[in-house]
Parts: structure tokens; C-alpha cells; sequence
């Protein structure tokens, strides 16, 4: 027997594949497991070397400190209004670009298409002193608003194109055969194409939530106080000046964590169905 | 048709780029209402000191528990004319580095403020190595939505922002009488160009040296009295802590890994041997300065980690009982005494002034730059005068004491170490005021963060290993004058 | 009255491209120009030409970052392509509990880079973090390894850090590749004989190739402008071995505080990742 041989049997026993995947999920996990832990330490002993693997006398004291004393919980709403607001203007204005480009073109739609990508190329920090000042003229530092235009900037450009993968796999007869049959373009695309392409729809908005979500530096330029700040800057409440509270930063990073963890949870499935379909035809 | 929308909107997009590039200084009417030298003379208004009382629940915020401490409630006098200069002023907004639940005196004194004038203050809690992007920003954007800015280096940094007029100089604060309250290094160190002060400091802090008395006696060393001696003392600790304790531990440990730490060192070195950095406009790196700076890690036993240590990361080591020795700031003091910080140490750690220079004797010799705040002056005249009133307030002896008594930093008023209070309750009162009398600072030419990057990636080269201190030395030269 | 095709075309896509104009091609062209000016806090603005980009050009520490750029990036792509293809692969075969393990295999992807920074820097940490102390409990080494104090562990140290963030997404591209092959394809060739090395050469690979090459391109492109990772691990430290292109333009902008080279470098930036782009997806479409 050739040694390929050997290890081909091996690989395809379906418990090899079952071994595997354990051994990288547990190396992939291990950080967010370990942060988990260290959220139920004491303070003194996420200062103790060697370090402790679990926690030795498990304590609430640092998620009491998160929840109650610090102004988290405030942070998690802005984050969902920002969020939701950006999630919300990208998908609406993204389907219809998405959908023009790729079933209606145009002269000049590969340029559009190309000028997205390009966009997306250009180091959002070096953005940051224009759109301070487009920000500061219309007087939006400080607001929703302003985050959600800013998110909505970074964003669009990679949902317009995810989608527009989507709707390219779409088979256009069906289109067609609808607008025979007497439907509007736009009723047909409302009516057949969306509800058709809705997995894949949803899984673009999820990652377009993910994203925006974790976003950081612009949340932090262009917010003055706790009333509008996102969590990823809130988050940054423990990570003191002189005495580094490990404890309060990961039960913090749990909570930032948290939203994403349980919608990959709920959602995967869809989110691979989604790209899935857009994957039948390249 | 086409052709000309996007023409017009080219065109449109070109104009707003102007309008918005066009960051060009204006000049801002003053806060002419305030007689500051009534009633009586400034000196005697920032001076005035009231008894030192527990502090009352109204005056806590932001997550701050004050209640059960004490601290110096009254005693600041506000000048004449303070309530028409603001009209109907009601809040202003201030940048703060970190988050206010490390800075219980800020959050003091600006309740004790908002009491006194009814102008309540609102801090903005920004992560220190975004305060600067921030404060650009603002800045370049003209933008009212900030009042004070913080600034953190101010040698480094009030030169850039006061060239182009991107914050607002308060001279009229710092009359000559009032300016021999500070140390040179303090006044020095908020001047911006052609001399003017720009700034009021909030808190400041001393380096000093710490060690492990019992490191010390087991392994037969002297205590260091100047930095030469320091490099010797710091390689016996290495070989006998080494020997005896096994690995991971050292003689000594420094932060150089964040620009900052590297400066404070870099400065104090310099200043124990009596000398400036900047000569002639210029930046100059003094040879020996270099070597000695170098000698720490080549000759000496300072542990290499040391260039991934950020400013609180060393400290941290120290707390654990892993070094004999570092320089660190006043807020040690403070929580080297922390047992939930620094268990392993409890007892065993002495606190001593920056060492001195061989044959020049000044111990106590480091860096007197406040973290400062200074005037956005594109914000509405009396918001201006509102500012000033904080920055006068802060500056003050019943400011300057909250700072030292409640948060443990320096004051930057050097008689408040004079109060029986702050010489009976606050850690180490000689050592702290030997190091603030011998505070010293200078105002650097702008390029110098650059020169400040550069310094470090030679320094870690040396320490590293791939450079001899030599080599590296002649090369940042000729860096440093490619920039100048 | 009807309209034609096109214009239809012209009229769904004219609300988002509202947005492009405002929030695109609006801060593209500030680059541009910006790019063309001098442009710092202490002399007043002017036309430049071409002398930013020249400063630039001759600049020792540009070219430096330019090299760490594409070992870095080079780096977290090569380490999130394999990964991400590993993880699909396996999690493509295994039938029991797949919607667990799928939510497990993401779960990396649900951390933000911030708090990601934060968390390898602390697992890294050679007093109180896991990393030496479990390397030690192995007894793979003696004492702890300070990663951040040596040139290539601490590049090593990011490159993991930041595709331990990508792997998800690109193992979810990937996964989502695997699933539209029909099952009979494989079928067919178990009965020609061929085992599962044969199976993926034949079936898999070409099949989701497409799918896995834009996973690569997104990749690629984000992590060679990245920053926030390196920001909080090393920001470039030591001694510059993590010194990449956006420090650099950081430095340019927040250190010199001028803002025509920090135009132009990231114009640079913009035109290296686009012809690269250009040259990518030129190869892969001309090839079908």
C-alpha cells in the first residue's frame, strides 16, 4: 500500500474529519473561552502568575461592575441604533444598485462598479480630517446620523457587490417570462427576484450588521459623549491609565461579542445558504 | 447633459474641497470682561485655601465614588466681572485622556466648578493615543464642538497647534508675579510661539527611581546615587537575580516601548547632566546622553523586554517582584502600595529621586511637563471666557491640592507641598517636592515626534542587538538632519 | 410610454448612486487634490505638483513599510486562505452537529478588531498571559518568550492575531463554494476510483475556485490597508519590524501633521492595491 493510500483511509473515516475540526475549533476558541473565564476572576487574580486557567473562586464581581456601574448597557443601544440605521439605508439603496448593475446594464455601469471597488481601497484614516469637516459644517459631529452616513460610506461599496453576485446567478428568464406575463419591471424585481434571493439577501445584510458593529475609529473621532458612542468605544472605559482592570475588559468584551456570537448562532445557516446561491453561477 | 452634471458636481466638489482646506488663523476677540487682578490680585485669588473636608455626595460623577474622601472644597476666588463675560454660558466641553474613573480630582474639580459658576462641565473620556487625531481634527476643521483641548505633551505638541493659531494664548493668566507659583519646567513646557503661554497644567508627574531593598542587600549592592552607578548596580541585580531566582527575572525594567516613555527618559537623562535638547533651534542628541541611555541594556542589566513595555507594563513587572529596579512615575507611589496590585511586594520597595549625573550632583532631575488644557479659539467669546475661568481654577492652589491630595499626582504649584495635610497624609512628601523643585522642560521645533520615532526604532535596534550604539547613533544623525 | 433597458437601468441604480457621488468619489477626489498641496499646520496652503509624492518616493521609511505591507498582508492572507479552506473542507464532511460547529468555526469573526488587539496582546503577554505559561506547561520552552521584543515574532504575533479575525470569512466563502457541488459529481468519481485526494483535485478544487479566489481578493485588499490590529499590538514596534504602510501614513499625518504627503501616500496605497487587483482579477477572468 502506497502511503497515500494510508493516509487517504485515514482522511476519509469520517471521525478524522470529526478530530480535526475539534482540535482547530479549540485552538480558534481558545482566546474568546479564556477571555470568557477571565470575566469571572478577581481582579487580583488576573494579575497572578503563572496564570490561572479557570477561574479559582468564580465571582459576578466584574459583570456587576460592567452592568451596573459603568454606562455599557447605553452603549449597546446606541451600537443597535447605529447598527440598524446603517444595515437599513445600505440594503435599501444597495438592492437597487446592486440589482441595476447586474440585470440592467448600462453604458458605463463597469466603470460604476469599478469605482465601489476602488473606493473601498482607500485607507479610511486618511478620510478622516475631510469628513471632519464635511461632518462639522452640517453640524452632525456628535449624532446618529453621522455614524450611520459614515458606516453607510464604508460599507455600500461591499454590499452592492456581494449582491450584485447574487443577482447575476438569478436566472433571467424568469424575469423576463414575469414581465411578459404583464408585471413592471419593478413589480417584477419587488414581487419575484426578492423574496427569490432572500437568503442570500439577508446573509449580505448580517455581515453589513457584523461589520458595522465592530467598526472603531470613526466611532471614536466623531463622538464627544456616552449618549452616542458605539461599544467599541465604550468598551474602552476599563482599559485604564495605571491599573489595567483585565477582569472588566473581558467581561466587557463578552458583551461586545455578544450580539455577534448569537447571530452567527441563529443565522449561519443562512448566511452560507445566501452565498451559496450566489456561488451557482461563479 | 451628462457630461455637464458631472462637470457641475465636479466642479461643486473641487469648490467645497477649497472651502474646507481653507484652515487659515483667524483671530478671536478676547474675554475682555474679567478684571483678573480684582478682587485682590490674581496671585491672591489662585492662591486663597480653604479647610480640607470630606466631600459631599453632590460632588461626584462619571462613575467617580468620592464619597468618605476628602478634599479642598473652597478657596479659588473667582475675578470680577466672571458672570457677565460668560452671559448665559451653561456648559462647556472639555477632551480628557482616559476615562474619568482613574481621574477622581478632575471629576472634583469640575463639580466644584459647575457649583461655583453654574457652567457645568462635560468631559469627553478619549483614549489617549486617539486624543491627538481628535484634537487635529477639531482643529483643522475649525470646529466649535470641543471648548478645551487636553494635551498631553505639550513641549511637543503646543507648538504645532500654536503656529497656525489652532488654540488660544492666555498670557493674561501668567503675569510674572503669578508665574513663580511653577516650576520652569512647567512654564516652559506650555509655551507655544514667540513665547506665549497657551496652556494651564492639571496634573503632573515626576519620574523617580524605586528598588527592592532586600534585592539590594542579598546580592550586595549599593543604593545607585547617579545614573552611572545605576547601569553597575543594575547589572549585579541582573547576574544575581539571575543566579538566584532563575529566569524572568532582572535587575531592572524600563517602558520604552511607547514613544512617550522613551522621551521622559530620554529628557531626564539629559537634564541630570545639566543640558538641553534643543540647541540653536535644533534637536541634538548629546553623545554621552545616547551612550548612557544605551549602556542600560548593553552594559548593564536592564531587562529586554523592556522595548515592548508600553508606559504602565513595566510597572506591572515590578509589582510582581520580577525587577530590583525602575523609573516610574508619581501614580506608582500609589499603587505600588496597592496590595490587590502589588502583592508581591508589600514592604519591599523604596521610592528615591531620579538619580543625578556623575559630577554633576542634582538628584531629582526629570521631565516637568503637565498634561495641560488649552482654548479652542474658534468657540464663541463668552464660551471663551468660561474656558478661562476653568483653566484659572484648575491652575489654582485649591486645584493643584485636589490634584496631589485626592489623585496622587504632582502639583504643579510647588508651595501646595507645603500644606500640614499633603506633608502628614500624601505618600512621600520630601521626595516628591525634591523632584518638583528640580523639574525642567524646553519647547521643541515641530518635527520633533518625528525625531521622537526615529530615536526609539535605533534605540530598540541597540537593544535588540542588530546595532552597536555607535553605529546607530550616526545613523539617527543623519536621519534627524534629513529633517530638519 | 416605455423605456428602454438601459435606462431602467440608469433610474434603479440612481439612489445609490447618490450615495457613491456623496460618500465615494466625493472624499476620493479631496484625496486628490489634497495630495497636490502643501499641506501642514504651519505655512499656509499651496499648490505643490508633484513634490509630495517625491518626498515620498525618497523616503527611507516608506519603502520599509512597503516591505512589512506585503509580508504582512502576504502573511494573514496565505495563513486565512489555508485556514479558512482547512476549516470548510472539514466542516463541509462532518454531518452531526454541523449547525453547531458552523457557529463555532464563526465565532472569531463576531470579535472586533479592538477588542481582538486587546486580547492576543494580554495572550501574548509574558507575565500574565496563557501563551508562555501554556508553551511551558508543554514544555516546549523554559521560560517565557516576550513575542513583541523580537522582529519576527512579533510580525509573526499580528499575522496571527489578524487572521484568526479572517479566517470565518473566508471559510464561510469557501463553505458556501462547497455546497452548490452536486453530490453526484462526487459520486462519480468514487466510482471511477479515485480517493479524496483525487476527488478535491477533480471536483473541488475548479469547482470552487471562483469563490475562493474573490474570498482571496477581499482579503488581500483589507488586510493591505489595515491598521487596527498592529495599532494595538505593536504600533510598529519593535525597533519598526511591524512598521506598515498605514503607520506610515499615520506618521505623516498625525506626526509631521501634514496632510499633502498623508494625501499622497495614501493615493500610493490606492493605486498599488488596484493595479494589484487589476492584475488579479484580469488573470482569473481571462483564464475562463
Amino acid at each position: 500500500m502506497r502511503p497515500r493510500d494510508g493516509v487517504a483511509k485515514i482522511l476519509e473515516k469520517p471521525a478524522t474529519s470529526y478530530i480535526l475540526l475539534i482540535i482547530i475549533l479549540a485552538a480558534m476558541l481558545a482566546p474568546i473561552v479564556f477571555t470568557a473565564f477571565t470575566s469571572f476572576k478577581s481582579r487580583q487574580e488576573t494579575f497572578s502568575w503563572p496564570p490561572t486557567y479557570f477561574p479559582q473562586k468564580p465571582t459576578l464581581q466584574a459583570y456587576h461592575q460592567v452592568i451596573f456601574e459603568s454606562p455599557i448597557i447605553k452603549h449597546l443601544r446606541n451600537s443597535l441604533i447605529i447598527t440598524l440605521g446603517t444595515t437599513a439605508v445600505v440594503m435599501a439603496g444597495g438592492l437597487f444598485t446592486a440589482y441595476g448593475l447586474s440585470q440592467y446594464k448600462f453604458r458605463g455601469s463597469g466603470v460604476v462598479l469599478l469605482i465601489f471597488i476602488a473606493t473601498r481601497i482607500v485607507p479610511p484614516i486618511s478620510l478622516l480630517v475631510p469628513f471632519y469637516i464635511i461632518m462639522s459644517f452640517l453640524h452632525l459631529i456628535n449624532t446618529f446620523t453621522c455614524l450611520i452616513i459614515l458606516n453607510t460610506f464604508l460599507w455600500y461599496p461591499f454590499a452592492v457587490w456581494m449582491l450584485k453576485s447574487f443577482f447575476d446567478a438569478f436566472p433571467r428568464d424568469l424575469i423576463d417570462s414575469a414581465i411578459v406575463d404583464g408585471c413592471t419591471r419593478t413589480r417584477a424585481f419587488l414581487s419575484i427576484v426578492l423574496p427569490i434571493s432572500a437568503a442570500g439577501i439577508a446573509a449580505v445584510a448580517i455581515i453589513t450588521f457584523l461589520w458595522t458593529w465592530n467598526e472603531f475609529l470613526y466611532g471614536m473621532i466623531f463622538t464627544n459623549t456616552r449618549d452616542v458612542q458605539p461599544i467599541t468605544v465604550g468598551a474602552h472605559y476599563f482599559v485604564g491609565d495605571e491599573l489595567v482592570q483585565w477582569d472588566s475588559i473581558a467581561a466587557t468584551a463578552m458583551f461586545v461579542a455578544l450580539p455577534g456570537l448569537i447571530f452567527f448562532s441563529i443565522a449561519q445557516r443562512a448566511i452560507v445558504k445566501g452565498l451559496t446561491a450566489g456561488a451557482i453561477k461563479g | 447633459m451628462k457630461r455637464k452634471t458631472v462637470q457641475l458636481l465636479l466642479a461643486g466638489a473641487v469648490i467645497i474641497c477649497f472651502f474646507a482646506a481653507s484652515a487659515l488663523p483667524l483671530s478671536a476677540v478676547g474675554p475682555g470682561d474679567i478684571n483678573w487682578d480684582k478682587p485682590g490680585s490674581l496671585v491672591e485669588r489662585i492662591t486663597g485655601q480653604g479647610p480640607v473636608e470630606a466631600v459631599p455626595p453632590e460632588l461626584e460623577g462619571y462613575g467617580v465614588k468620592l464619597t468618605g474622601k476628602k478634599g479642598m472644597l473652597t478657596g479659588y476666588q473667582l475675578p470680577e466681572g466672571w458672570k457677565k463675560a460668560i452671559g448665559d454660558v451653561k456648559r462647556i466641553v472639555l477632551l480628557n485622556s482616559g476615562s474619568l474613573v482613574h481621574d477622581p480630582a478632575t471629576v472634583l474639580n469640575a463639580k466644584i466648578f459647575e457649583k461655583m459658576t453654574g457652567v457645568s462641565v462635560e468631559l469627553i473620556e478619549m483614549r489617549d493615543e486617539l486624543l491627538w487625531p481628535k484634537t487635529l481634527s477639531v482643529a483643522m476643521a475649525k470646529s466649535t464642538d470641543v471648548d478645551l483641548f487636553y494635551i498631553d505633551r505639550g513641549m511637543m505638541d503646543i507648538p504645532h497647534l500654536s503656529a497656525p493659531g489652532w488654540i488660544y494664548p492666555v498670557d493674561v493668566l501668567y503675569p510674572p508675579e503669578a508665574q513663580k507659583l511653577f516650576s520652569e519646567g512647567v512654564l516652559m513646557s506650555m509655551r507655544g510661539i514667540r513665547g506665549k503661554f497657551y496652556a494651564t497644567p492639571l496634573s503632573l508627574w515626576s519620574e523617580y527611581l524605586f528598588y527592592r531593598p532586600s534585592w539590594l542587600e542579598k546580592a550586595g549592592v549599593e543604593v545607585p546615587e547617579t545614573w552611572q552607578e545605576l547601569v553597575v548596580a543594575s547589572k549585579k541585580l541582573d547576574d544575581w537575580a539571575s543566579a538566584n531566582l532563575g529566569p524572568g527575572y532582572s535587575g531592572m525594567v524600563c517602558s520604552i516601548g511607547d514613544p512617550d516613555s522613551v522621551y521622559r527618559l530620554w529628557t531626564m537623562i539629559t537634564y541630570a547632566k545639566d543640558e538641553l535638547i534643543v540647541k540653536e533651534g535644533k534637536i541634538s542628541i548629546d553623545p554621552e546622553v545616547w551612550k548612557l541611555f544605551t549602556d542600560l541594556w548593553v552594559k548593564g542589566g536592564t531587562s529586554k523586554e523592556s522595548i515592548e513595555y508600553r508606559w504602565p507594563d513595566a510597572p506591572e513587572v515590578f509589582a510582581k517582584g520580577k525587577a530590583g529596579l525602575i523609573i516610574a512615575g508619581s501614580v506608582f507611589m500609589k499603587n505600588f502600595g496597592n496590595p490587590e496590585f502589588a502583592g508581591a511586594i508589600q514592604g519591599d520597595w523604596v521610592v528615591k529621586p531620579a538619580p543625578a549625573w556623575k559630577g554633576i550632583g542634582i538628584r531629582g532631575r526629570s521631565l516637568g511637563e503637565p498634561d495641560t488644557w488649552a482654548i479652542n479659539p474658534f468657540i464663541a467669546p463668552e464660551k471663551k471666557a468660561a474656558a478661562m475661568l476653568w483653566l484659572d481654577f484648575f491652575r489654582s492652589y485649591q486645584g493643584q491640592f485636589n490634584e496631589l491630595y485626592v489623585e496622587g499626582n504632582e502639583s504643579s504649584m510647588k508651595i501646595v507641598y507645603d500644606h500640614p495635610v499633603i506633608k502628614a497624609e500624601v505618600e512621600f512628601p520630601d521626595v516628591r517636592s525634591v523632584a518638583v523643585a528640580n523639574h525642567m522642560g524646553e519647547t521643541f521645533p515641530p518635527q520633533a515626534p518625528e525625531v521622537l520615532e526615529m530615536f526609539k526604532e535605533y534605540l530598540h535596534r541597540v537593544v535588540m542587538g542588530e546595532m552597536d550604539p555607535d553605529t546607530a547613533l550616526e545613523k539617527l544623525e543623519a536621519d534627524i538632519d534629513l529633517m530638519q | 410610454m416605455k423605456i428602454s433597458d438601459s435606462k431602467y437601468g440608469v433610474i434603479i441604480t440612481t439612489p445609490g448612486l447618490v450615495i457613491i457621488i456623496a460618500l465615494v468619489v466625493f472624499p476620493l477626489i479631496i484625496l486628490l487634490v489634497t495630495s497636490f498641496l502643501r499641506y501642514t499646520a504651519v505655512y499656509p496652503i499651496s499648490f505643490t505638483g508633484f513634490k509630495n509624492y517625491r518626498y515620498i518616493l525618497n523616503d527611507r521609511l516608506f519603502w520599509l513599510g512597503l516591505q512589512k505591507t506585503i509580508v504582512y498582508a502576504g502573511g494573514v492572507t496565505l495563513l486565512t486562505f489555508s485556514g479558512g479552506v482547512i476549516l470548510a473542507l472539514l466542516l463541509s464532511k462532518v454531518t452531526r452537529g454541523s449547525g453547531i460547529f458552523r457557529s463555532l468555526a464563526m465565532f472569531s469573526w463576531a470579535v472586533p478588531l479592538v477588542i481582538s488587539g486587546f486580547m492576543w496582546r494580554w495572550i501574548f503577554n509574558p507575565n500574565v498571559g496563557i501563551f508562555s505559561d501554556f508553551l511551558m506547561k508543554v514544555g516546549l520552552i523554559s521560560e517565557p518568550v516576550p513575542i513583541f521584543s523580537n522582529r519576527i515574532l512579533a510580525m509573526l504575533g499580528c499575522i496571527v492575531a489578524d487572521a484568526w479575525v479572517r479566517i470565518p470569512f473566508m471559510c464561510i466563502f469557501t463553505l458556501a463554494g462547497i455546497e452548490s457541488i452536486p453530490r453526484q459529481l462526487y459520486d462519480a468519481v468514487k466510482v471511477d476510483g479515485a480517493d479524496c485526494f483525487g476527488a478535491f483535485r477533480h471536483i473541488t478544487l475548479p469547482l470552487i475556485k471562483r469563490m475562493v479566489l474573490v474570498g482571496l481578493l477581499i482579503t488581500s485588499m483589507i488586510t493591505f490597508r489595515t491598521i487596527d490590529v498592529i495599532f494595538s499590538m505593536t504600533a510598529g514596534g519593535p525597533g519598526r519590524s511591524t512598521y506598515i504602510l498605514s503607520l506610515y501614513l499615520i506618521e505623516q499625518l498625525w506626526l509631521r501633521v501634514n496632510y499633502g504627503t498623508g494625501s499622497a501616500t495614501g493615493v500610493i496605497m490606492l493605486l498599488l492595491i488596484s493595479s494589484f487587483a487589476g492584475l488579479y482579477v484580469y488573470f482569473i477572468f481571462k483564464k475562463e
